[in-house]
């Protein structure tokens, strides 16, 4: 009898480790997929990285017209500063920014505007031909997309023609708006340039760069190019 | 990356460009450069050549309509097959649509696939030698394809 009673307490053991270890699994799966959600990754494709940093090397893009022709665009050194507009047939916020384009919107910094849409899987082509501004072209590129980890739409990149890296993003709701942020990291991307260091970030930064220019110019403290009015430290007293 | 489009196809390696498009009611261009391209520019490339800098190259595939004149495989489109790679001494400023100064062209029509074309290439050597363009260029040419 105890014997029975054994053989049977096992097989409902065996029977609860089964259960576990399924239950174990099914966890985990949810676990990946779940962080596969979260890190945007697609079947059969890589995910992109989280975020693509400024100074970052541009990656071309390959996409189809609206017309149906196919454009590879190159972005490397060499190319000529462009302005990555990725827009879509359904957001709400890129109304505005479709009627800008063809009104003719100031492009600036003299850059190439290149308007990326997804691709025809995931747009709808009515709706981009409707809203796709006369005088310019829209690129279709899912690929660019996920390349560029683009967060929503709308979104814009500038890349740098010269080095070809990547000189600023981010959202915008109106033209003036990415005007203003373009001008912005154009102005930002030459001071850099022409220092050939990085921006200085902090008031103290930007003090030692002074000193430093001073006195490469020759000027130390008390120079009497510093005080126009003749009040050096010294002549009157004050300091 | 290679892309395709109205029966054509081609690998643009890194450091180029490339559009194949078709124009209302025409046969299909395809434009391959070292640098920039537009959908404005004309099928030979007549604003994109303007546009070239010291060493860069150009090609332009121009399809034509087939008619009573022009036909594929007879007269001027006589050879079948992709001309064969195209050397420095195949390029000249005779041979150039638009006269540029620096700019060396080359003109080569025939038939693929029972259609009529004509390849139109441009480099402009500067530091490097026209050989070594004419060689980059044909091998981004090679990798050309014909889709019926």
């Amino acid at each position: 009898m105890i014997t029975v009673l054994l053989l049977i307490e096992t097989a409902l053991l065996a029977l609860v480790v089964v259960f576990v270890v399924g239950l174990l699994r099914s966890h985990a799966e949810i676990l990946r997929r779940l962080a596969a959600i979260d890190g945007g990754g697609a079947e059969g494709r890589s995910a992109p990285e989280q975020t693509i940093a400024n100074g970052t090397a541009a990656f071309d893009i390959v996409g189809e017209t609206l017309a149906g022709d196919s454009v590879k665009v190159r972005l490397g050194a060499g190319s000529p500063t462009t302005l990555l507009a990725f827009l879509s047939s359904g957001c709400a916020a890129c109304g505005p920014l479709w009627e800008s384009l063809d009104r003719d919107a100031r492009i600036p910094a003299g850059a190439r505007l290149v308007i990326v849409a997804k691709g025809p899987e995931q747009e709808s082509m009515t709706s981009l031909r409707e809203l796709a501004p006369r005088a310019r072209e829209v690129l279709m590129s899912t690929a660019a997309w996920v390349d560029y980890a683009v967060p929503a739409s709308p979104h814009f990149v500038l890349v740098d023609g010269g080095s070809g890296q990547i000189a600023g993003r981010g959202t915008a709701a109106s033209w003036e708006q990415i005007v203003s942020m373009v001008e912005r990291a154009v102005s930002d991307s030459s001071a850099a340039g022409a220092e050939g260091a990085p921006r200085a970030r902090t008031t103290s930064e930007r003090a030692g760069r002074a000193e430093q220019a001073l006195a490469a110019a020759g000027i130390a403290a008390g120079h009497p190019s510093l005080y126009p009015a003749g009040n050096a430290p010294g002549v009157d007293g004050r300091a | 990356m290679r892309i395709t489009g109205h029966g054509l196809s081609i690998d643009a390696p890194q450091g180029w460009e490339a559009r194949i498009f078709r124009r209302d009611g025409t046969a299909p261009v395809l434009h391959v450069a070292t640098f920039a391209l537009r959908e404005q520019d004309g099928d030979f490339g007549a604003a994109a050549t303007g546009r070239m800098r010291p060493d860069d190259a150009f090609a332009s595939l121009v399809e034509y309509r087939g008619d009573a004149v022009v036909r594929a495989g007879v007269g001027l489109f006589a050879a079948i097959g992709r001309p064969a790679a195209l050397r420095a001494h195949d390029f000249g400023s005779a041979q150039l649509q638009v006269t540029r100064a620096g700019q060396l062209g080359c003109q080569r029509f025939f038939s693929e696939l029972e259609r009529p074309f004509c390849l139109y290439a441009v480099i402009r050597p500067a530091a490097k030698r026209p050989e070594l363009l004419a060689k980059q260029l044909s091998g981004v040419l090679a990798t050309l394809e014909f889709k019926p």
